[in-house]
Parts: structure tokens; sequence; C-alpha cells
């Protein structure tokens, strides 16, 4: 009974998850998703924890903060969702600290000249470019001089970063956990195949079945509690298959015993 | 009787610092230079764990042209005449199909058959430059992306880097790799995306293109003593090649080899071994010879031993870029694209899994003690001795990198032990035998997921097998020798049977 209980709760849950899943997908973690980073060089040493309090100042959205560069002397703001005004107050704040000069103009720069095929400006006349810098305003909102938009070295930029495909990510860990549990499975079948009738059948069907469903019981939960997918995930999952294996393999010990203890 | 008590007493006192000494050696240290330095390897770690950081390399669709040779015949030039009559300088240069207008192109261009053609009425030949885009409109689509995406994926792989990460864009293709930061790593990694893979086996007269990738079934990289230098070596590549490829290549072996002609003068025929565009060997075949395989030296009569260890480094490299196939779409890199990056652990991972592993350890040893009283405390002084060994184990081992999945493999082995103590605990006779038969049947399942992962190249997996495989290795062993005697001298009848 408890174990129907269980197995309609799960299924539940199971059901809740495809749908969530289907809707709104998983909550991806911020390395895991589409993002924007910004990358600032300080050009001298600072304490990261400084800086994760000015990104905590600044974003609304999860970001994640780390030193760039071997000296130190480097940040990078990995960010979900960034607005413009959002880079504004984070420049605002790098600058008051640290006593640089950095504009948001600086930091987009490199992002508009990849979108706008720009790489090559120094060989366009006044015109092209003043017609550049026209469509720059209306598209960005920002006005360059021609003289800025020449600047190709910037210590502020602003990458677009594309998410991690969750496929790609877990691709590596499927084979071997197939391998590995077909194995434990055809081990079921032999060790386990005097417990009842058909039980060389019945015990890995037993056990596929279970696992199938508590695997996708805990998919369907990170979905619907909406916590962060990151590169824990088949950890996670993989854990919880190995521990489910023990407990599995104990449980059929003590029947093949207790059958021994019965027939004796 | 009393000596007989003393022996054993000594023996249980004997074991007892045997495992504290275990202990001391793996949490400490052994002493250096008058107890004041300690010497103990160090583990090694992960790129999460030890904040090593990650390189980011962004590589970019090329949008560069080059230039090329091709070789027209008359007809075609007449066509290419009026091309160039027809269209803008501007179009010329840029789009794929068409001949450079560029006036060098013209000069340099070569009339190979002219004489000849008069004679034998065969169409004139002439060599023109083009210059084309590196990636052609034709191929900058999704599906290359993705293709291109796989390939590398697949040469990454094979280099042995598995700990990465790779995103693509799939609106302008351009892809971002990131991988633990290891300086040498870096060219390399550049070296397998950017490198196109294209390998053709030509003609070396006229151009034509004999064998191609499509041919090839698979590179090996190999070296040998150098045949002519002395203490040199040469790095060879060696295709075999699939059915399709092994015929065509048979007959060119026919056809490729020294022959004399009427004069008694000999005529060399060869090919030329081309990969990406770069000729790296020219060769013909001896009129006699059976050939199944193509060996062809990269590097020879390389004695140094720097250029040695880069030199089989590349050979090995073009063997790896060769096996994943030709990529459909070339990239490049620029100033910008490789970065470092620290990892973001939000906790120290070492120090919060030392304290899992205490308070693990304590839960279960109070149980223990509660139940079995002075048994339960050797279990628990046989446990530290356990989870000492293994950390030496892991430590002098080469090719154990922990992972937090070996860290946790790591808690998973101390529990194992220890339910391996407690059901030693609970026998009198043949205590380990009869725990051992028990164990193995509940670990069997265990040990198959350890096995297959120890093979599966995923940094991962490793580090759980090779943890786990060594834990229960060392639970075995430990359990047979320490444990038992340990268990068998503190028994009560056995203090009983020494005192009487």
């Amino acid at each position: 009974m408890k174990n129907k209980l269980l197995y309609i709760i799960m299924l539940i849950a199971i059901v809740l998850g495809v749908i969530v899943i289907c809707i709104k997908g998983f909550n991806l973690s911020v390395d895991f998703s589409k993002h924007q980073r910004i990358l600032v060089n300080i050009d001298t040493e600072f304490d990261i924890k400084d800086m994760k309090k000015i990104a905590k100042e600044s974003f609304k959205s999860d970001y994640k903060v780390r030193k760039s560069n071997l000296f130190g002397t480097a940040v990078i703001f990995d960010v979900k969702d960034v607005s413009d005004e959002e880079i504004r107050n984070l420049l605002d704040k790098i600058n008051e600290k640290y006593g640089t000069e950095y504009n948001i103009k600086q930091v987009k720069l490199p992002q508009i000249i990849e979108e706008m095929n720009l790489s090559d400006i120094s060989s366009m006349t006044d015109d092209e470019i003043n017609e550049k810098i026209t469509t720059i305003i209306e598209e960005y909102d920002l006005e360059y001089t021609a003289d800025e938009l020449k600047e190709t070295s910037s210590k502020v930029r602003l990458i677009n970063v594309e998410k991690i495909k969750l496929y790609d990510y877990l691709k590596p860990y499927i084979l071997p956990s197939i391998i590995s549990f077909v194995l434990v499975l055809v081990y079921f079948g032999i060790r386990y195949c005097k417990l009842e009738k058909n039980a060389w059948f019945k015990e890995p069907f037993k056990l596929l079945i279970k696992t199938v469903l508590i695997q996708l019981f805990l998919i369907s939960a990170i979905a619907i509690t909406r916590i962060p997918v990151n590169e824990y995930l088949a950890v996670a999952l993989i854990s919880i298959l190995m521990l489910q294996i023990i407990v599995e393999t104990v449980k059929n010990e003590n029947r093949a015993i207790a059958k021994k203890g019965k027939k004796d | 009787m009393k000596s007989n008590k003393a022996i054993k007493n000594l023996t249980i006192l004997a074991v007892i610092i045997l495992i504290l000494i275990l202990a001391f050696i793996s949490f400490i240290g052994i002493p250096k230079n008058k107890l004041k330095d300690w010497e103990k390897p160090d583990y090694s770690f992960s790129k999460e764990i030890e904040g090593k950081g990650v390189s980011s390399i962004t590589f970019y669709v090329d949008d560069s042209t080059k230039e090329i040779e091709e070789v027209v015949k008359s007809e075609d030039k007449e066509e290419t005449e009026e091309n160039k009559s027809d269209e803008s300088v501007e179009d010329t240069v840029s789009v794929n199909e068409t001949v450079s207008t560029d006036e060098n192109s013209t000069e340099v261009a070569d009339t190979t058959n002219e004489e000849k053609s008069s004679e034998d009425e065969e169409p004139e030949t002439t060599t023109v430059k083009k210059t084309v885009p590196v990636n052609g409109d034709g191929v900058l689509n999704k599906d290359n992306y993705k293709k291109t995406k796989s390939i590398i994926q697949e040469r990454l792989k094979e280099y042995g880097i598995t700990d990465y990460s790779i995103r693509l864009n799939e609106d302008n293709g351009n892809l971002n790799l990131e991988i633990p930061y290891d300086h040498d790593d870096i060219d390399n990694v550049v070296k397998l995306v950017t490198s196109y893979g294209s390998v053709e086996i030509i003609d070396t007269d006229t151009n034509e293109v004999l064998l191609d990738n499509s041919d090839i079934k698979n590179a090996k990289a190999y070296y040998q003593p150098s045949q002519s230098v002395d203490d040199g070596f040469d790095f060879y590549l060696q295709f075999e090649f699939n059915n399709d490829g092994l015929k065509k290549y048979r007959d060119i072996t026919k056809q490729y080899v020294e022959t004399i002609d009427s004069e008694g003068e000999s005529k060399i025929k060869s090919i030329t071994i081309k990969i990406d565009d770069e000729d790296k060997y020219v060769t013909y075949f001896a009129a006699d010879g059976n050939y199944t395989y193509l060996g062809f030296p990269l590097y020879q009569g390389v004695t140094d031993e720097e250029t040695l260890t880069k030199n089989n480094e590349d050979t090995v490299m073009t063997q790896y870029i060769i096996n994943s196939g030709k990529l459909p779409i070339v990239y490049t890199i620029n100033s910008d694209s490789v970065y470092y990056m620290e990892t973001s652990n939000v906790f120290n991972i070492v120090k919060v899994s030392v304290i899992i592993l205490i308070v693990a350890v304590a839960i279960v040893a109070i149980f223990m003690i509660l139940k079995n009283k002075k048994l339960g405390i050797f279990s628990l002084l046989l446990e530290i001795g356990y989870i000492a060994i293994l950390l030496i184990i892991i430590r002098n081992s080469n090719d154990i990198i922990l992972t937090i999945t070996g860290l946790i493999s790591i808690l998973g082995a101390t529990l194992i032990n220890y339910y391996f103590l407690a059901c030693m605990m609970k026998h009198t006779e043949n205590r380990f035998l009869v725990t051992l038969k028990d164990m193995v049947l509940r670990i069997i399942p265990l040990l198959l997921f350890t096995i297959v992962f120890i093979y599966s190249n995923v940094l991962y997996l490793e580090s759980i097998g090779k943890v786990l495989v060594w834990g229960m290795l060392i639970s075995l062993v430990y359990n047979a020798t320490l444990s038992n005697l340990l268990f068998y001298l503190c028994d009560k009848e056995t203090i009983e049977g020494a005192e009487k």
C-alpha cells in the first residue's frame, strides 16, 4: 500500500515535471544559460569580495563573479540578464572604488563592432563612418565619435556567451552509465533467478522500472522546484543511481538469505 | 599463561601503534629536516577543486579570403575572359566561384600545355589564380556548425581533454571552449580546432587529386630510429585505406613508379601528400611492390629532446585531426580570443568534504561503540587506519585525479569498510571469510559500475571508479589482516583462552 502511494506520488511528480520542462524548461545556472559576460581590467590587484559586493548591488538577475587574468587584476561578471542601466551602475561603482574611468560605450564597443561588421572601419570613408554612427545611435542608443569607433584595444568588454546544451554536458555520462546498468541488470537476472518464479526476468525488470522512475522523479523534482541546473547534475544523478543499486542489492541478498533459511 | 596474555596485549598494542603511525603519515606526513618540514605528496585535484581556473578560447568563423590556383581548359578560359569583362572588380574578388580580376593573376597564369596542345590538338590548359573566401557561402549553415562542433568534440576527446565545456552560436557559427587552464594545452587546442584536417594525395605533375579523406579509414602516428641521422628519430604518419581507397591506392602504386624509356632515361611519376593544403611528402613506388598502407615521414632525423617532444606531439595531433574527419568550416582566433578565468567555488569543497567525512565516521562510531563496546572502539581505530591507507594510496597514485565525485567516493568507500567491520564483529568463527562472502555478493553491482567507470574516459566517472576500486581492494586486504587480527585478539574467548 505504502509502495503504491509512493509510486503514485512519483508518477504525479513526473507528469508535473514534464509539463514544467515543456513550458518553462529547466532553471539553468548562469554557466549553462545564454548570458552576458562583462570583462573589466582593473590594472591593480583587488579583493574579489569587494567585486561580489559591487555585483550584488548592481545586478538583479543571477550572476557569477571571478578573477580573470593570471595576475588577478581583471574581473569577470557573468550575468543572466543585464540591462544597460545595470552596466552603468556597475561601472560607476568600479570607477568610484578603483579610480578607473570606464563607461558603457567602451564596454559595448567590441560587441557593436562585431555585430555591425565594423572591423575594417579604418578603411571607410567619413560619410560611411557617419552613416554607421547614426545607425549605432538608432540601434544601441549610444553616440560614438569616429575616433572612438577606431579604438581597437579596450580594457572593458561585453561578451555574449552562448548556453551549454544540457545534452552536450550529459552525453559523456550516458554510455558508461548505460553499460554498467545493463551489466547490473544481467547480474540481477543471474544472481536472483531462484528468488521466485521467473525471477531471472522479474528482478532485472523491477530494478529497471524503479531506476527509471527514481531518475525521472529526480529530474522532475529539479524542474518543479526550479533548483538551478549546474555541472553537478550528472554527479547527483549517478550518485543516487549507485546508492539505489546498493540498496536493491542488499535487499535482494537479505531476501535470498531468508529464502535459504526457510529451505533449511 | 601470563606470558601468553602479555604477548596478546603486546600484539594489540603493536597493531594500534601501526595504525597510529599510518594515520600520522597520512594526515600529517613524514618528518623531514629535524621535524621542521613534513613531507607529504599532494593530491591531484580537478579544476573545480584546485581552483586552477579555466582558459576561455573563442573561435570565429574565418571570413578571410585565400588565393587558389586552378587549371582552366581553353573553352573554360574563354568563358573566364567573358566573366572578367562582365563582372565588376568588387564582385569577383569577394565571390567564391569567379576568377579574380587581379592583374597579377593573369600575369602569373601559366600555359602548361600550349606547345603540346598544338601538336596533339588537346585543349590548351592555363593555371589561373582565384581569390576565394576561406569558407564559401554554401558552407555557412547550422548543419555544418553542428557538424564542426561534434568533430571538435571528437578531437578533444582523442587529445584527452574531457573536462571542457563547448558553446556554439548557431546564428554565426562562433564557438567558445572552456578548458582547464594549462598553458601548453592552449596552443594544442587552438591547433585542434583551427586545423581543417584535409588530406589530399595528388599527382605531383598535374595536381590531379588521386585520394582524399573519403578514402582513408584511419591515420596512425609512429616514430622509429632515423635512417639518415645517427641517434635521430623519424616521425611517421601511416594511412590505412577503406575498401574503395585501397583499390585506388593499389592502382596508384602500379602507376606512380620509376620507368626507363626507350632511350634508357629514367622517368619518375610521383605523388604528393598534402595535409591542409601544405605539401608534406613527395614519393613514388617500387614497380614490383605490394602496398596496403601508406606511411610517410612528417619529420626526419630529429635529435634534440625539445624538438623530439614537439614533433611527436605534432604528429600525434595530426593523427587525431585526420581521424576525426575534415571540418566543414575553417575557424580562426583573434587577439581577444583567449583569456583566463578563475573557478568560482562558493565554498571550499575539500574542507566541506573533510567535515562531512568526520561527521559521518563519528556518527557511525558512536553507534558502533554503543552497540559493541570495546570492539566498537577498535573498529573506530581500524576505520581511521583504513582511511589513512586509502588516502596514502590516492596521494601516491599518479592517475587518480580527485573530483567532487572522487571525494564522495572516499566517503562511500569509508562507509563500505565500516559496514564490512560491522559485519565482521557479528561473527566469531571464520569471521573474515564469512563476512567476505556476504560482502562480495553485496558489492558486485557496485564493482561492475566502478570497472566500467574506470575505462569511461570521463574524469568525474574515472575518479569514482578508481577511488572505489582502490577502496574495495584496500578494505579486503586490510580487513583480512589487521582487522581480523585485532578482532581475534580482542575476542572474549581468545582472551579467556589465553588466561587459561
